[in-house]
């Protein structure tokens, strides 16, 4: 069957592999938005051919502990830059983190609202149980 | 089950994305993707081939994430595995969409019952407002949307038509997968209801 060969399921594989942040195709998607890219100018970057993303794209991203090595590997497969993959990498995980920090202090600042407030009702309480103490 | 690849070189991978190699993932894609579906779809022959190939898809994503689930000592051949897995796959797929269309039709019929609901007069007012707005004669919205994609999209919809893979073939991205073109198709149609609307407050 026509429908199922191997470029027609590898571009399918590519777009959907975008939504997987284990993947290099999540990696470059972020970037491609982060920077407003388009596939042309990505490739023109990575200096490979437009043809080859799909493909990069299912390449596993790489790791933190073994991080030059990885995009070594990457790069050298596809004769891509290695240091511009590199910066798109780090790039896109810089800016994660800061949206997670974001996140997470904008979460931080309600719980710590909510707590301040349950321990103004139980400084409140004891100073109460306290007067009452002290006037029998 | 038919051969699709070389077992050896199949473990071979296998040993390297364990080991954590990070281009295996995309030469175990290139090898069995295709072989996959091809066999998938002959296990479902009536099924939507974007169902199949998000199930074959998924199966060898998932193993890629995480290749320590595949055990090589059990004696089942790695295809074998993914084989599994992506008809476990389809299966979910094809009954979530079972579920889907079981409760768009009970919500169907539950709002052509309603005493309330569809009348006119009685209320939706906006509704059937919006609906006169954007139901333009074809001829008419030739002149408002430009664009053939557009058009073409319009004239189905005066029509009737309702399927996503219709829309899709149109706007070209049937390729894509089922949820992306939903998505797509959604924004295309809300787009043209919005020039149509434009136009029509324009005027008025």
């Amino acid at each position: 069957m026509n429908s199922y060969s191997n470029a027609r399921m590898l571009a399918f594989a590519a777009e959907r592999v975008k939504t997987r942040p284990d993947y290099l195709a999540w990696v470059l998607d972020q970037y491609k938005e982060t920077e407003h890219l388009s596939d042309d100018d990505l490739a023109r970057f990575l200096q490979i051919r437009i043809s080859q993303l799909p493909r990069l794209g299912l390449c596993l991203r790489p790791r933190q502990d073994h991080f030059t090595a990885d995009v070594e590997q990457i790069s050298s497969k596809f004769g891509a830059d290695s240091y511009a993959l590199a910066r798109a990498v780090r790039l896109v995980e810089s800016v994660s983190v800061m949206a997670t920090a974001a996140t997470d202090s904008k979460d931080s600042g309600v719980l710590m609202a909510a707590r301040a407030r349950k321990d103004k009702r139980k400084l409140q309480q004891k100073e109460d149980s306290r007067d009452k103490r002290s006037k029998s | 089950m038919p051969h699709i690849n070389d077992p050896a070189a199949l473990i071979g991978l296998h040993k390297r994305l364990l080991q954590g190699d990070r281009t295996a993932s995309e030469e175990i894609a290139r090898q069995l993707l295709a072989p996959l579906a091809r066999q998938l779809s002959r296990k479902f022959p009536f099924t939507d081939e974007q169902i199949v190939s998000d199930g074959v898809t998924d199966s060898i994503l998932d193993y890629c994430e995480k290749p320590q689930q595949f055990d090589a000592t059990r004696g089942v051949p790695l295809e074998g595995f993914l084989h599994m897995a992506a008809r476990r796959n389809v299966s979910n797929l094809l009954r979530g969409e079972k579920r889907r269309k079981a409760r768009e039709g009970r919500y169907g019929q539950a709002s052509l019952e309603s005493p309330v609901e569809l009348y006119v007069s009685a209320g939706n007012l906006l509704q059937e407002d919006k609906k006169i707005r954007v139901q333009r004669p074809q001829g008419e919205a030739i002149t408002i949307l430009t664009d053939k994609k557009d058009q073409r999209i319009h004239e189905l919809r005066l029509q009737g038509e309702r399927r996503t893979q219709v829309f899709a073939q149109i706007l070209g991205i049937d390729h894509l997968p089922t949820e992306v073109q939903r998505r797509q198709v959604k924004r295309a149609k809300d787009r043209i209801d919005k020039l149509l609307e434009r136009r029509q407050r324009s005027q008025s």
